[in-house]
């Protein structure tokens, strides 16, 4: 039995990677430790080549994807997060039916004509966008200057061409208007601060750090996205103290509790009895790596299991229903490694103490059509010897940070718990006898202060 | 004699200060580029059939322009058109959440009425045609409004 739980949570954890590989939108903006990636994710269409357009595209867009910029933490005197930016183009008819909505949906198309973007979504709101670009553009770097709208920007320059103004167009926002000059002309001039930006007057200015990709994470209003301060160290020179962030958390999980019993002297005695459990937690959590987080919890564990069977041996048949309570008192120390975005796997041991075992025994005994009951409905404490419980958790954690810093402020992260016990749960006379938990429940992490 | 002279007087006044009256309708069209790059069209004409052409081009400014007249017929085949598309009842702006690519501005006015209509990287056919139209009269100008 025990086997087949294992099966079930392997595939469960499968599934839940292979689910989580995508992205959900077209434009992602998402923090993996100590740096933000802002991810685009386009689906190419075209009148001609799919895969030529996409390795065109490609090529275009190398000089302005990747980009790496420096985000600056709230102590200049600390070190900095990073801010990367990666594109992920793929031809519209190998993304299956279910995910084109995870992409931009861009048609390259023959002709002469001028590129267009159908609409500006915010990234991380699981809409995507799209446009119709020609193959033969302007130059490359009109590609560049698209990508950005993809992401959600709007232009940077002031549209002093008639149509323009006719629709009301106002990119600067800043309350100036055209010159008659300038309209007469049909200018474009780049609004204030933006002279060098891809999204000014000029797209073959590469993009900015500050205009163009802190602009698209600021766009989403994540606090997530702020530096976190376990990103941001102090310079080695710094002689103010490191401090350690020691983040209070509390955990509450509940689920299955499995308990084993086998007699060494008697091989074919096999016991399950199953129920449920509660597990209440509290404890510490400090971030150890920009990917690692070490927690120590004072556990309090309670597992109540029953067994029901029936058996006939010389005509008598025997019907015994037992039930065992365990109190248990433990300290658990995890490791959480952070695998993706949104998944984390947890493992570490447990020890404890049993400091509540109580059971009860009843059942009633038949023969020759006479019936008598024994034992008792009663829970009695249980005596003998109680070892010392030790035992190793495995986990799975996502994350659903609410806070900005790595660890997060009121951060909720609910999780999968196995609980494998080491040692035996009772001392009975070498009798193997475990308790096992398997657990769902989530983790809250206060505010550091 | 002399009153027949003073009626003759006046209706010619009258008729003269109705026909020096406007005609029925006044156009504007702007079409081009919405992009930091690109070439953009001015197309005016009044109510005399009086064109004014003007072609510009992003950081270049004026590139072409031209000034010509179309005959009162041709005005009235566009004021036709006008009718015809249902110019008055289509929508102020179409596909206007689009950046970058091209669009059209068109703006009617006839008499006490005026309706302005913009079009970005679509097409509307009632716009098509009446674009279409004012194509046909003047391609002798060698100019051709396109979007």
């Amino acid at each position: 039995m025990l086997g087949k739980i294992l099966s079930s949570i392997g595939f469960l954890l499968c599934l839940c990677l292979n689910v989580s590989a995508q992205l959900k939108q077209g434009t992602t903006v998402k923090r993996e430790g100590c740096t933000v990636y802002i991810t685009l994710q386009i689906g190419v269409e075209s009148d001609s080549s799919e895969a030529a357009d996409v390795a065109m595209l490609q090529e275009a867009l190398e000089p302005c994807w990747p980009m790496k910029c420096d985000m600056p933490c709230a102590d200049p005197r600390k070190k900095i997060c990073k801010l990367a930016s990666r594109v992920i183009i793929k031809k519209w008819s190998e993304i299956r039916a279910a995910d084109r909505r995870k992409y931009h949906h861009v048609k390259i198309v023959s002709g002469q004509g001028v590129s267009y973007v159908n609409d500006l979504t915010t990234p991380n709101t699981g809409k995507s966008s799209g446009g119709t670009w020609y193959r033969h553009e302007y130059s490359p770097k009109v590609y560049c200057h698209e990508t950005l709208h993809l992401c959600g920007l709007p232009d940077h320059y002031r549209d002093c061409r008639a149509n323009r103004i006719a629709l009301g167009v106002d990119n600067c926002k800043d309350g100036d208007t055209c010159t008659a000059a300038q309209i007469a002309a049909g200018a474009c001039p780049s609004c204030p601060g933006y002279e060098d930006d891809c999204l000014g007057n000029d797209v073959t200015k590469p993009f900015s750090c500050n205009n163009n990709l802190m602009e698209i994470v600021r766009m989403v209003h994540d606090y997530d996205l702020v530096c976190p301060d376990s990103c941001c160290e102090l310079e080695e020179d710094d002689h103010s103290s490191t401090s350690l962030q020691l983040i209070p958390t509390i955990s509450l999980d509940a689920g299955l509790a499995i308990y084993t019993h086998k007699n060494k002297n008697f091989p074919d005695f096999n016991q399950t009895y199953s129920g449920y459990n509660i597990n209440i937690g509290a404890g510490i959590a400090t971030s150890i790596t920009d990917k690692i987080v070490g927690l120590g919890t004072l556990n309090y564990n309670y597992s109540s299991t029953s067994h029901s069977d029936e058996n006939t041996t010389g005509g008598t048949t025997n019907q015994n229903n037992s039930t065992i309570r365990f109190g248990r008192l433990s300290m658990k120390f995890q490791l959480e490694y952070e695998l993706t975005n949104d998944f984390s796997v947890t493992a570490g041991p447990e020890v404890g103490a049993l400091f509540c075992a109580k059971a009860k025994n009843y059942g009633t005994s038949t023969y020759n059509g006479m019936t008598t009951s024994y034992g008792s409905e009663e829970f009695s404490k249980i005596t003998g010897g109680k070892n010392i419980q030790l035992g190793f958790n495995l986990g799975l954690r996502k994350d659903v940070n609410l806070g900005n810093n790595a660890i997060g402020i009121g951060a909720i992260t609910p999780y999968f718990n196995f609980y494998y016990p080491i040692t035996n749960s009772l001392d009975f006379a070498g009798n193997g006898n475990k308790m096992y938990n398997i657990n769902v429940g989530a983790l809250y992490k206060f505010t550091k202060n | 004699m002399k009153n027949l002279f003073i009626l003759i007087l006046l209706l010619s006044t009258s008729f003269s200060f109705c026909a020096a009256q406007s005609p029925d309708y006044f156009m504007v069209i702007y079409a081009g580029s919405n992009a930091p790059w690109g070439k953009n069209q001015s197309f005016t004409i009044d109510a005399n059939g009086n064109c004014k052409y003007i072609l510009t081009e992003v950081g270049k400014g004026a590139i072409d322009s031209n000034l010509f007249t179309i005959t009162k017929t041709e005005l009235q085949e566009l004021s036709d058109q006008v009718k015809q598309s249902k110019f008055y009842t289509l929508k102020k702006g179409y596909n206007t959440n689009s950046v970058d690519g091209t669009s059209i501005y068109i703006k009617v006015t006839q008499s006490d009425k005026s309706k302005e209509v913009s079009v970005v990287n679509t097409h509307i056919p009632e716009v098509d045609a009446l674009v279409d139209k004012l194509n046909t009269i003047i391609s002798t100008q060698q100019i051709k409004i396109k979007y």
